[in-house]
């Protein structure tokens, strides 16, 4: 029960699901593992718990009555940078790669299970943490082994040097600034490449690939560059 | 019937015939025309040929009358007819109007003079002479000479195009001979009954050869004439029947109309609910036509074209009805309805009789082919409708079915925790909770499943792919898994972790995801999973792109040959179901096959290789789907480039590569 001796108790979660079973569901599993809860039914009501409250994640479904969850992130954005993870119970990518390009930080598909939740919420909360620890943009990025010197343009994997192209570097900061948002594919080309061709997809893939073998010590698994299929790329939090 | 030599009937007759035809056409007949002289023979062939069972023709007085004072008077036709007849009834009505006068038709016809005539004359009355004169100075006899001028006047009457030849040359020949042969020679007295007879002869004997080329020419002409009306409706009707769907039918006939007339031709298409849809202009690309597209789709045209339609008549210039357009509107029917209309741009001339007949066969088989390609086309949409109705009951009546079991544990279970919860052990209490657990999961699959199925069903699925990496998604895929493949040894093998392949990545992860819980249920515990995949090449077609083979084996029971064409089939189950029975849907693999197939792929299944097997009883299961593949060396090395002259652009280069 690392989670709980990680104090837990300091972060508020604003839920906001229409389908009150779902609700009390996501309510029940997240105050056994200690986080505070605010509940809204629409997107008026969460409007109003998000200006006042102030909460530390946002967890929002995607099909509320009354609102459109995209444009909810949208004015979410405009004044606040909370983590906001979206539940969608539709298995199309489109609406998903359309609230990450909106804003959001993460999504889960309904129906999930409560390791999953648990999981992603960790995830933006870690985030919280080394934000308000560290400086965002400061000269060094660390995550376990990784070390990337943001002003000397090297990254080192457990002291040893990693050598990256330019393209694979880019990439790498990119990811390593947004540590645990989920990126888009069109929000990565458009950053790194300057416009989001569709012809450059495959070479996105590639580049991934190639960075994957040169920063993971087993690609197979993963520990830092997480893959979404149909949606983008993420950088966790070791 | 048409008469061979074309001969124009008489106004009155033209206006009577025109009038009748239109009535037969109103009151639903089908107008035929027969070309020949003999309008008995035509007729009975025609009746003969055209499964006809009564014969109706009118009689007319003037078939009575004699020809000749001392001939015997000609059959009517009628007789005639019923004599010829075998198969038919026929049936003659007396024409109540009184006879009229006909115009002796087929002699005057004959006597017409024509430059051919003039010429053949010359010419042989010209070469005759000469010849002779040459005879004569060998010192041949006058009869000789005679003899000469018969063959001339003989071969000339094979050129000449009328009688007047003979009455021309008979005379002439006669006077040649006697200035320049007979004595007193350059003199034109004759002596002796010589004359008149020798003029009589050549006479009637060049009128009999004149009479019989006119008549093998005319001949001739009409079977040429056949030959070509035989031709044009035969291509027309092989193409119409090669023809695909309305649009297609309505091109071909207007392209043979072009062929027929040149001239250019619009087509209308009228819809089934009687809507006449817009004009489709088919130039002739004949450069001596003045024509312009946009005269001839304007209001005033389609109008007409409409009222065509609306009332089955036709219309435009040249007819008595709406003259004032560039085109001539006749509608294109079926059996009962009107399918189309056609306009025919008219120069000023009206349509030969010969053309325009062949031009209302070819609008008729248009207009039958219309219809029978719009009954094929309701009929298999009936067909397919059909299809999907019992295809959607089968997947409810299965659904039902599938979803009843696990939802019944899921509430037995649960009943049994809410009543008995004190007396179970923690670990019977467990047990229960992990059942619901795993039954709650297994649904939720079923569901993703059914949720492809019915947006595959409707037709709603857009298929939008994307480059991904085979490995990525095989990975992802596994996240997903039935928890029991963890009792299972499950294995990926991508050698190539660039390999890449088109897809729609979460379908493609249902597919991968159905097959490994495919293999896991069939398999017992401990048996050994491997997805793997490789590039692959695609078949004999030349300039084809690479295919990605993804291949999911397992080294369980297998499937039995007959059995291997039929698991693809949707609800099918196998005979050898593994130990949990309830969990077959029969709908996984189907879905898989579906999936696979709007890729572009393939999908089949084989046993594993000998040397892979892991006893002999156990020759597993291998099954592979392609996808298309994705290039990417050139694109990588290219993106390279291209990227890092965009970041020259913006950044500096430092170092780190």
């Amino acid at each position: 029960m690392t989670d709980a001796a990680e104090g837990h108790g300091a972060f508020t979660v604003l839920i906001v699901e229409d389908d009150n079973a779902v609700k009390s569901l996501i309510a029940t599993a997240l105050k056994v593992q200690g986080y505070r809860l605010l509940e809204a039914g629409t997107g008026g009501a969460a409007l109003l718990e998000a200006t006042t409250k102030n909460p530390d994640v946002i967890i929002l479904d995607l099909g509320l009555p009354d609102a459109d969850g995209i444009d909810l992130i949208r004015q979410v954005r405009t004044w606040s940078h909370t983590p906001i993870i979206v539940v969608s119970a539709r298995t199309e990518d489109a609406d998903k790669v359309a609230a990450l390009d909106a804003g959001a930080d993460d999504y889960l598909i309904k129906p999930f299970s409560v390791e999953e939740l648990l999981a992603r919420l960790r995830v933006a909360t870690r985030r919280l943490a080394a934000d308000s620890g560290t400086d965002r943009d400061g000269p060094v990025y660390e995550n376990g082994d990784l070390r990337i010197d943001y002003a000397a343009r090297t990254v080192t994997l457990a002291g040893e040097e990693v050598h990256l192209t330019p393209i694979e570097y880019k990439l790498l900061a990119l990811l390593a600034r947004n540590t645990g948002k989920v990126l888009t594919h069109n929000a990565i080309l458009k950053e790194v490449w300057g416009n989001a061709l569709a012809s450059d997809l495959p070479s996105l893939r590639v580049f991934m690939a190639t960075l994957r073998k040169k920063i993971e010590r087993d690609p197979a698994h993963p520990a830092y560059l997480q893959t979404h299929v149909g949606i983008g790329y993420r950088m966790l939090r070791k | 019937m048409e008469p061979v030599d074309d001969q124009k009937p008489s106004k009155e007759d033209a206006r009577a015939l025109h009038a009748n035809v239109e009535l037969a056409e109103e009151l639903g007949a089908h107008v035929v025309t027969v070309y020949g002289d003999d309008l008995a023979l035509q007729i009975a062939q025609y009746a003969l040929s055209g499964t006809i069972s009564k014969t109706v023709i009118g009689s007319s007085e003037n078939s009575r009358k004699r020809t000749l004072p001392f001939l015997p008077p000609r059959e009517s036709v009628g007789s005639r007819l019923a004599k010829l007849s075998c198969t038919a009834d026929v049936v003659v009505i007396a024409d109540r109007h009184e006879a009229r006068p006909t115009s002796s038709r087929p002699l005057t016809a004959r006597f017409k003079p024509t430059r051919t005539d003039f010429a053949a004359a010359f010419l042989a009355l010209v070469g005759a002479t000469t010849l002779g004169l040459l005879l004569h100075e060998a010192g041949l006899a006058s009869s000789t000479v005679l003899a000469v001028y018969l063959m001339a006047v003989l071969l000339g009457s094979l050129k000449a195009d009328s009688f007047f030849y003979s009455i021309l040359v008979s005379p002439l020949a006669v006077v040649l001979f006697n200035y320049f042969f007979q004595m007193p020679r350059f003199t034109l007295t004759a002596y002796g009954l010589n004359y008149p007879f020798t003029f009589a002869f050549l006479f009637v004997t060049s009128m009999v050869v004149s009479s019989l080329t006119i008549r093998m020419r005319h001949e001739a002409q009409m079977n040429a004439r056949k030959a070509y009306r035989t031709e044009v409706l035969l291509e027309t009707e092989h193409r119409l029947q090669e023809a695909n769907g309305v649009d297609s039918i309505l091109s071909t006939t207007a392209e043979q109309v072009i062929k027929l007339l040149r001239t250019t031709v619009v087509i209308y298409q009228v819809s089934p609910s009687g809507r006449l849809l817009d004009p489709i202009p088919f130039a002739s690309g004949n450069p001596d036509e003045d024509v312009t597209m946009t005269s001839l789709v304007g209001d005033d045209e389609r109008a007409v074209a409409a009222w065509v339609a609306g009332n089955n008549k036709r219309a435009g210039k040249g007819t008595g009805t709406l003259m004032n357009t560039r085109c001539l509107y006749l509608s294109i029917r079926g059996k009962d309805t009107v399918v189309g209309v056609a306009g025919i741009v008219l120069a000023d001339e009206d349509l030969d009789a010969f053309e325009k007949n062949l031009l209302l066969v070819m609008l008729d088989e248009c207009g039958q082919a219309v219809e029978r390609e719009r009954s094929a086309e309701d009929a298999h949409r009936i067909r397919l409708k059909a299809e999907q109705e019992s295809l959607r009951a089968n997947l409810l009546r299965s659904i039902s079915h599938d979803l009843r079991t696990p939802l019944t544990s899921i509430s037995g279970d649960a009943s049994i925790l809410l009543s008995s919860a004190d007396v179970l052990t923690d670990d019977k209490k467990r047990a229960i909770y992990t059942d619901i657990y795993e039954d709650a999961l297994w649904l939720v699959n079923l569901v993703e499943n059914l949720l492809v199925v019915t947006r595959l069903d409707n037709g709603t699925m857009t298929l939008k792919t994307e480059p991904e990496l085979v490995e990525d998604v095989i990975r992802e895929a596994f996240h997903h898994l039935n928890r029991k493949a963890a009792l299972h040894d499950v294995r990926v093998e991508v050698d190539d972790p660039l390999l890449m392949a088109q897809m729609d990545g979460r379908l493609i992860m249902q597919v991968i995801i159905n097959l490994v819980n495919n293999a896991v249920t069939y398999t017992p515990e401990g048996s050994r999973i491997t997805v793997s995949a490789r590039r692959a090449e695609r078949g004999q077609q030349p300039g084809s792109m690479g295919l990605v083979a993804v291949s999911v084996a397992d080294d369980g029971p297998g499937i039995a040959p007959a059995d291997r064409t039929e698991i693809f089939t949707m609800f099918y189950k196998g005979k050898n179901v593994g130990s949990d029975a309830r969990r077959g849907m029969g709908l996984g693999l189907a879905l898989c096959k579906s999936i696979v197939e709007i890729h572009g792929g393939t999908i089949a299944v084989d046993a594993l290789p000998e040397k892979e097997r892991t006893s002999p009883d156990r020759p597993g299961t291998v099954i592979t789907f392609t996808l298309p593949a994705v290039e990417y060396e050139a694109d990588h090395a290219e993106a390279e480039q291209r990227a890092a002259a965009v970041a020259a652009g913006a950044y500096d280069e430092g170092g780190g590569a």
